[in-house]
């Protein structure tokens, strides 16, 4: 079989879409699949010129097809008699301008809000900053339930560690402390880190983890945790790390006060880490010149996320480490830095959480949802019964999600490879792109929907105030006293119940709002599946592949049983970008900071149709 | 470039066991690159490790013998081909690979095979599961180089090449 391509088609460079990595790839806008009728397609290829060599993990692999996926919306729709109907542009903005400037005249400006998605370029989030001025409201917030606690954690943890600056870097480390399964959410750290890890016989690639992992075959050491107690395991690293510090850092004089109330005996209790090691590895961190700490954000199933990526942040700065935070989504980090920069949101205004929240209870009305999916992203019946109140509910993006069912106006976006914009990656690089393909049918960037929202809406009367303050004080240090507080309470779980861990699956980084459409995840993983212990699978009479329940007190899902000896004691594992999968995890809209905190949900399994002995 | 005399491709793909994460990335290229059907099985070994499985494009293939309907021949580039209208999905070919690299499933009725990215390499390129690898646990390197390189001895297994020696 011979591919059709034209010779004088140069490959385009484009940024890969998916994770916060920054990977580029080539598009030659006129190969790939040949066609009966002669018709060209866009081909993928790899670009050797990328930091990693090259390298797309099976997201990135996925990239074109997003491009091209039947789900891809092409024409804006417009809810008409309970329907939504194909409507011109000027008419679908116009819709979109005269619902907001209704609803911000009549129940003032704290009704409306924007929510925008870690894949709106640099550029984009300064217009939605502009329009969110327009409307006179400071509701402007991304909704990141993965990526948010992480920049907030470490900007509250007050760490300014060094950060790292690219793969080159990693090769050259020599000791490595990586928090979580690091090369599932990004394969392509592996090709840096197994290099480092092979070139010296003493080389130091810490693992913290509660299960073995990918990341955990490569581990030397690898430091098993007990699950949903990551925290705690933190906390006893960075008590080890504190007489070594360098002089001068201005959390330490706090942290040292925090650990004076937290006893060695407690620390070990609650975290199950041997004090030698942590020790032994602690020692190794600051010992050695070019060490490296490495977040990844499921490390733990995201419990209590703020205080963990603000705990790897403070350790890499106590043990002269460089640090680096994964995001999941492709510019997370380059919208928090704009959002940050901008005000956004208001200290008197709504996060993306609360704007859900608000939602319900019938505070906001009106909300713009750009290039995300909170129905997919936030867990819970919250953010659909939210999406069932709003007086108007205008989604955006390039693939129609769950939030389409509920809008009032759906508009088309142009995704990654078909607009032009700047993004900031896990490295704090810089990638400015364009476009490399037309976007499909009468899809448009989402910088022009926001532009025409703002450039439509007149000065906000004078006389109406925002939203009320929910933002309030959050000490780093007196949280962290707390959650040993509360520690020893929450560890003691109901007879029969496991705990819930996330497992991730390459094909998917975070809440798998775009992957799950795609056809290699559907290949990999068809159907929710739950990986349990021989002996749990023994005790309830299952066997592999038979269908399960799992219950916990937030929900329940149907998933198959996958029977693995690598699923530690007391736990049960599963994918968590499944939505059903992720409505059993535990959580809470914490008042302080405005975000969710996940805490370990405990679940039940039982066989489907036969009663379990168990 | 189409009408260049064919080159016998003598590079074959090797993979190092000390590296390969089980990202399933190369498997993803695979599916992507060959419209859906993915030509390359990720091999589990026990509950160990997930590995990708390769076609060696054996010097006497078995696959090819066993091969009623004529759907597999040696192409002009040395390796094993598929003819996709040839083809009926009988599996005979899956059963008869000693190493189980021809995966026992029917996509579009036709039993998936590695075509060794020809069209890649014609042009001087490298398969997509080599392209894509993120560990760098994959290389499309020349066997006559490969095998007793310094390298390649010592600690690290090569599946490609262990299995040659033998």
């Amino acid at each position: 079989m011979r591919w059709v391509r034209p010779e004088n088609e140069a490959a385009k460079r484009t940024v890969c879409p998916f994770c916060g990595m920054g990977c580029t790839l080539l598009v030659h806008p006129g190969t790939g699949t040949p066609s009966f009728d002669g018709a060209a397609a866009p081909g993928l290829d790899y670009d050797a010129g990328n930091p990693h060599g090259g390298s797309l993990c099976a997201k990135g692999n996925m990239t074109l097809e997003l491009l091209t996926h039947p789900r891809r919306l092409e024409q804006p729709l417009l809810r008409e008699n309970g329907s939504l109907k194909p409507v011109p542009w000027e008419r679908a903005l116009g819709a979109l301008v005269e619902g907001f400037r209704r609803i911000r005249d009549e129940d003032g400006p704290g009704a409306v809000g924007i929510m925008i998605g870690p894949h709106l370029t640099v550029e984009e989030v300064r217009l939605a900053a502009k329009a969110a001025r327009a409307l006179g409201t400071g509701n402007l917030d991304a909704c990141m339930p993965e990526d948010r606690p992480m920049t907030s954690g470490i900007a509250l943890s007050g760490a300014r560690p060094e950060p790292v600056r690219g793969p080159s870097e990693i090769e050259a480390m020599t000791a490595m402390l990586v928090a979580g399964d690091l090369f599932t959410i990004a394969p392509c750290m592996a090709k840096p880190m197994l290099e480092a890890r092979y070139r010296r016989r003493h080389h130091l690639l810490g693992v913290l983890d509660s299960s073995v992992t990918r990341t955990g075959w490569f581990a030397k050491p690898l430091l098993r945790v007990l699950p949903g107690m990551e925290t705690a395991a933190l906390a006893t690293l960075l008590k080890a790390a504190l007489p070594k510090a360098p002089d001068g850092l201005p959390w330490i004089a706090a942290a040292a006060k925090c650990f004076e109330r937290i006893s060695d005996d407690q620390l070990a209790a609650a975290s199950g880490l041997d004090p030698s090691a942590a020790a032994w590895l602690v020692g190794g961190l600051t010992k050695e010149r070019n060490s490296g700490v490495f977040f990844t954000p499921s490390f733990g199933g995201r419990y209590r996320e703020v205080l963990v990526a603000g705990l790897l942040a403070l350790l890499a700065e106590a043990t002269g480490s460089r640090f680096l935070g994964m995001p999941v989504g492709p510019n997370s980090i380059g919208v928090a830095r704009v959002l940050d920069e901008e005000g956004f949101p208001g200290r008197e205004s709504l996060t993306a959480a609360e704007m859900i929240d608000a939602a319900v209870t019938g505070k906001l009305k009106a909300l713009l949802v750009l290039g995300c999916d909170p129905l997919a992203s936030f867990p819970g019946a919250a953010p659909r019964r939210a999406a069932q109140r709003l007086e108007f509910l205008a989604a955006a993006g390039p693939i129609s999600g769950e939030g389409g069912v509920f809008a009032h106006l759906v508009l088309p976006t142009a995704t990654w490879g078909e607009r032009a914009g700047t993004v900031v990656n896990a490295f704090l690089a810089e990638t400015r792109f364009d476009p490399v393909l037309p976007p499909p049918g009468a899809a448009r960037p989402h910088g022009e929907i926001l532009e025409s929202l703002a450039g439509g809406i007149p000065e906000p009367p004078p006389g109406k105030a925002v939203a009320p303050a929910v933002l309030g004080r959050f000490d780093f240090f007196d949280e962290l006293e707390l959650f040993f507080r509360l520690a020893r309470r929450g560890q003691a779980g109901e007879a029969g119940t496991r705990v819930l861990l996330p497992r991730h699956l390459p094909a998917h980084a975070g809440d798998g709002a775009m992957t799950r459409f795609f056809s290699w995840p559907r290949h990999e993983a068809p159907e929710p599946f739950v990986s349990i212990s021989p002996a749990h699978a023994a005790e309830i009479g299952v066997v592999e592949g038979q269908p399960v329940m799992v219950r916990s007190r937030h929900g329940e899902a149907r998933a198959v049983a996958r029977v693995e000896s690598r699923v530690p004691d007391g736990t049960v594992l599963a994918p968590p970008h499944w939505p059903a999968i992720r409505g059993l995890m535990r959580f809470r809209l914490n008042p302080v900071l405005g975000q969710l905190d996940f805490g370990p949900g405990r679940v039940t399994v039982e066989a489907v149709g036969g009663p379990s002995n168990g | 470039m189409d009408s260049a005399p064919a080159r016998v491709v003598t590079k074959r793909i090797v993979l190092d066991l000390d590296r390969c994460t089980g990202c399933r990335s190369c498997g993803a290229a695979c599916h992507v690159g060959h419209h859906d059907q993915t030509n390359l099985v990720p091999g589990r070994v026990g509950e160990a490790a997930i590995l990708p499985v390769h076609c060696r494009h054996c010097e006497q293939p078995a696959c090819v013998e066993a091969c009623a309907h004529g759907a597999l021949y040696r192409n002009p580039y040395g390796s094993v081909s598929r003819s996709e209208l040839k083809c009926v999905g009988c599996r005979s070919c899956s059963l008869a690979c000693p190493f189980g690299v021809i995966p026992d499933e029917y996509v579009r009725h036709v039993s998936p095979k590695c075509d060794l990215c020809v069209d890649r390499v014609e042009r001087g390129g490298i398969p997509r599961c080599v392209a894509t690898c993120t560990s760098g646990a994959l290389s499309f390197v020349d066997l006559a180089e490969t095998v007793g390189a310094p390298e390649y001895v010592g600690g690290r297994i090569q599946s490609h090449a262990t299995v040659r020696r033998s």
